[in-house]
């Protein structure tokens, strides 16, 4: 780069700085993304699927405690996110799912605050099951980001303004498969980092959040992936990004994307990571529990358990203790040494992708025909309380934020309280 | 339309103009030509963010215009790539989101002015669909044929749902609209969709006939893919094809486990589907090259549209169009598609498709469906 145009580049960055320093103060708001009780701001909230309380009951009907019911403007089996007093659901429709929406609800009443649309610039199709809109979006408090299985990414004001839009799927045409992505984009260090793993061109990026420029991309293995990017942090209180994948497992600098550390193993292609306070969870055809450590170590791994590695779903972080569903049956264990506490069979409950979530010593689970349970942790055991029917497939991930439960049904969005 | 000196200096410098709107307070985009500059920093977004830094302030500055201001961010979606498409497309809805949508006689002034692009006039329909879809419905009856692809789609869409809703007390008039229809579409989905009902309703339509799929092909296989070798390997017919764009049918060649020769192989009669599994006894880890002839009476802007499960190649006249290496990853018709040109008279097209070795139950398809179009989608006969 010359030195005119190391100039012309600053003088262009002072004019944005100029332009948005006014602007990002007056017109857009931003909330604080250190109350977890109060956001849910991505895939699985912070990574755990879990939150101190939620609704004790789930229960529709004249007696039910649905808060409110919103129809959505198209299929979804992404998770919504909670960001402050707006809950944001990402949707998908069309011929072939080509239409994209991002919708902004009120948490409180239900009430349709914003909707954006936009066009699908990579492939859409996908399996009859799922979606367009399968990953989950993201937020790091100030702006939404949602992503979907056409690798397109629109960066939106919490307002619903449009900061930026990339292709991904357009500036990478052979990128993605026609089963569907699904893996969903996280936030660290004021990068967006999502895995675009499939047989075609396959890649991890780091997308700079304030400009939606890339800060960089590395190649992955050339495999159908759709587990998604866990953030772990260090006791000094730095951050990896940690990618799974069915070759192997690597840690990443969010904003440099250098490899930190690298683990020659595959784990899961579907599950993610769960991180466990100063654990890392990953499945597998083994779960494995890594102890994250002092930065400029690789983790080490602490125990490996063929009994408590998911199917679809990832785990679930309560305490110290976590959930795997598998199939039908939940499963719970302890982070520390990875011993089964009880397992229990959940009769009525069908095929499940969706990862459940867990709220004051429940756990709240979805099958995919609707059909959902509220199952409590008794300690040594574990009894199904209450059982309810949504009558609408459910393959998305709920979420929790000051007390209520959202569900996102195939196209409506539920709010329990 | 001369520029004036100042709409220049704006057009070359949208960064600096927008500078000089901050720095002025204009926050509102006043001025014409700041608002002319603000949508030229969009329109100039491309792949891998470039183009970003100016039009992220331009983006945000646009979104606080007034709603009455909105066809001039339209107009300013003519020609654009798809990335600024949906750039435009946001500000769109996020001016309508703070400002309400411009007046309904504004919108559908607009969308029926052709000489407006088409994208924006899209735009724009779907604005009207959002404050009045009664007052969309209307138009959209008479704009089954509109060169808008959007504006297409959605009257084709509209026509669909009146003839199902008469399919069952009067068919005569649902067969009428669901033929129409069938003119007018140009997505594969609603095509089918039309196939489909058209069925139901006793009227024999192919999806091989409605979409125009190639049925007769010359065949050669198998060549050798264990390991996935043969998609990258030039076999003789491949190497043939790309040197000199012809093929000698009447040559054997060596296959994968002896002698091979062309044959003729012919797609399914309702789908066009041509089913390699079956011709090459459920083969596996294979290649196979199909050639087919194309005649059409001019030259002229057209698609290659592929519809398969298998990683494949496609060369028309000698020329790579497309290549994909994926197997067994979801398939549907249409599911590639790469743009070339068409000369007048013969045209030459060779397909590769290649089959793996996966095991899995769900992996043993080896097929294709192929079709060539204009650029809007509508399939094209060979010799007409």
């Amino acid at each position: 780069m010359s030195i005119y145009q190391i100039k012309k580049s600053s003088f262009r960055s002072a004019i944005v700085l100029v332009c948005l320093g006014g602007f990002t103060l007056s017109l857009f708001s931003s909330v604080s993304a250190a109350d977890p009780t109060k956001n849910w701001l991505g895939f699985r909230g912070d990574g755990t699927s879990a939150s101190p309380s939620a609704p004790a009951e789930i229960k529709v009907g004249d007696d039910g405690n649905v808060a409110w019911k919103v129809a959505m403007p198209g299929k979804s089996v992404a998770g919504p996110i909670v960001v402050g007093d707006r809950v944001i659901s990402t949707s998908s429709g069309g011929q072939e799912g080509e239409k994209l929406f991002v919708t902004a609800v009120s948490l409180k009443t239900g009430e349709k605050l914003w909707e954006q649309s936009f066009r699908a610039t990579g492939r859409p199709f996908c399996h009859p099951t799922s979606a367009n809109a399968a990953p989950s979006p993201v937020s790091d408090g100030e702006r939404i980001f949602a992503f979907y299985s056409s690798n397109d990414l629109v960066c939106l004001s919490l307002e619903g303004d449009l900061l930026w839009y990339r292709g991904l799927g357009f500036d990478y045409p052979k990128a993605g498969n026609d089963i569907g992505m699904a893996s969903s984009p996280v936030i660290s260090d004021g990068t967006l980092i999502a895995q675009v793993e499939a047989q075609g061109d396959s890649f991890a990026i780091g997308i700079d959040a304030a400009t939606g420029v890339n800060l960089w991309r590395m190649a992955r293995p050339r495999q159908s992936n759709w587990s998604s990017p866990v953030e772990i942090s260090r006791p000094d209180e730095s951050t990896e990004v940690v990618m799974q994948s069915g070759t192997n497992i690597i840690a990443v600098d969010p904003r440099r994307g250098n490899i930190k550390w690298i683990i020659e193993e595959g784990a899961d292609k579907i599950a993610s990571g769960t991180p466990a306070g100063d654990y890392l969870l990953l499945p597998g055809s083994e779960m494995m529990a890594l102890n994250i450590g002092e930065s400029a170590t690789t983790p080490e791994i602490m125990w490996r358990n063929s009994r408590l590695s998911p199917r679809n779903a990832s785990a679930v972080l309560n305490d110290d203790r976590f959930y795997s569903l598998k199939g039908s049956v939940l499963v719970a264990a302890t982070v520390e040494e990875g011993e089964q506490v009880w397992q229990k069979r959940l009769s009525g409950l069908g095929g499940t992708w969706a990862t459940p979530v867990a709220a004051g010593g429940r756990i709240y689970i979805f099958d995919q025909s609707g059909v959902g349970l509220v199952v409590e942790d008794q300690g040594d055991s574990a009894e199904t309380i209450m059982e309810v029917d949504l009558e609408e497939p459910v393959l998305a991930s709920p979420a929790i934020a000051d007390g209520k439960l959202i569900v996102r049904t195939n196209q409506s969005l539920f709010c329990f309280e | 339309m001369e520029r004036t000196l100042k709409q220049k200096r704006c057009l070359l410098q949208p960064a600096a103009a927008i500078a000089i709107c901050c720095a002025l307070g204009l926050t509102g985009l006043d001025a014409a030509e700041n608002v002319e500059a603000a949508i030229e920093a969009v329109r100039r977004v491309g792949t891998d963010g470039q183009g970003f830094g100016d039009a992220l302030p331009a983006a945000q500055q646009l979104q606080q215009i007034p709603a009455e201001k909105i066809t001039q961010v339209l107009d300013g979606a003519k020609e654009v790539n798809p990335i600024a498409e949906n750039w435009i497309r946001g500000i769109v809805f996020g001016i309508a989101q703070k400002s309400g949508s411009p007046d309904l006689a504004v919108l559908k002034a607009y969308v029926n002015d052709q000489a407006k692009n088409a994208i924006g006039r899209g735009i724009a329909m779907e604005l009207i669909q959002r404050e009045d879809s009664e007052v969309a419905q209307g138009m959209l009856s008479d704009l089954m044929n509109d060169p808008s692809l959007a504006i297409r789609e959605m009257a084709v869409e509209q026509a669909i749902g009146n003839a199902k809703a008469l399919a069952e007390d009067q068919a005569d008039a649902a067969i009428g609209i669901y033929r129409d229809a069938l003119t007018s579409a140009r997505h594969p989905k609603q095509l089918s969709r039309i196939v489909e009902s058209l069925g139901k309703l006793g009227e024999a339509v192919t999806t091989a006939e409605a979409f125009s799929l190639i049925l007769n092909w010359k065949s050669i296989a198998p060549f050798d893919n264990e390991g996935g070798f043969g998609y990258a390997a030039v076999y003789a017919p491949e190497k043939q094809f790309t040197g000199a764009g012809q093929i000698d049918l009447s040559q054997k060649h060596d296959g994968k486990a002896g002698e091979i020769i062309w044959q003729d192989v012919a797609g399914s009669n309702d789908e066009g589907l041509v089913n390699l599994a079956d011709v090459y006894n459920k083969e596996k880890g294979a290649v196979a090259y199909l050639f087919a002839e194309f005649d059409s009476p001019e030259q002229q802007d057209a698609q290659a549209r592929l519809g398969c499960i298998n990683a494949n190649k496609v060369w028309v006249n000698g020329e790579e169009v497309m290549a994909t290496e994926v197997y067994h990853s979801g398939s549907m018709l249409d599911q590639y598609v790469a743009p070339f040109e068409l000369k007048k008279g013969k045209n030459t097209i060779l397909l590769k498709i290649c089959q793996n070795e996966q095991e899995e139950s769900w992996a043993q398809r080896w097929e294709f469906q192929f079709r060539i179009t204009d650029p809007t989608g509508k399939g094209l006969e060979s010799g007409n």
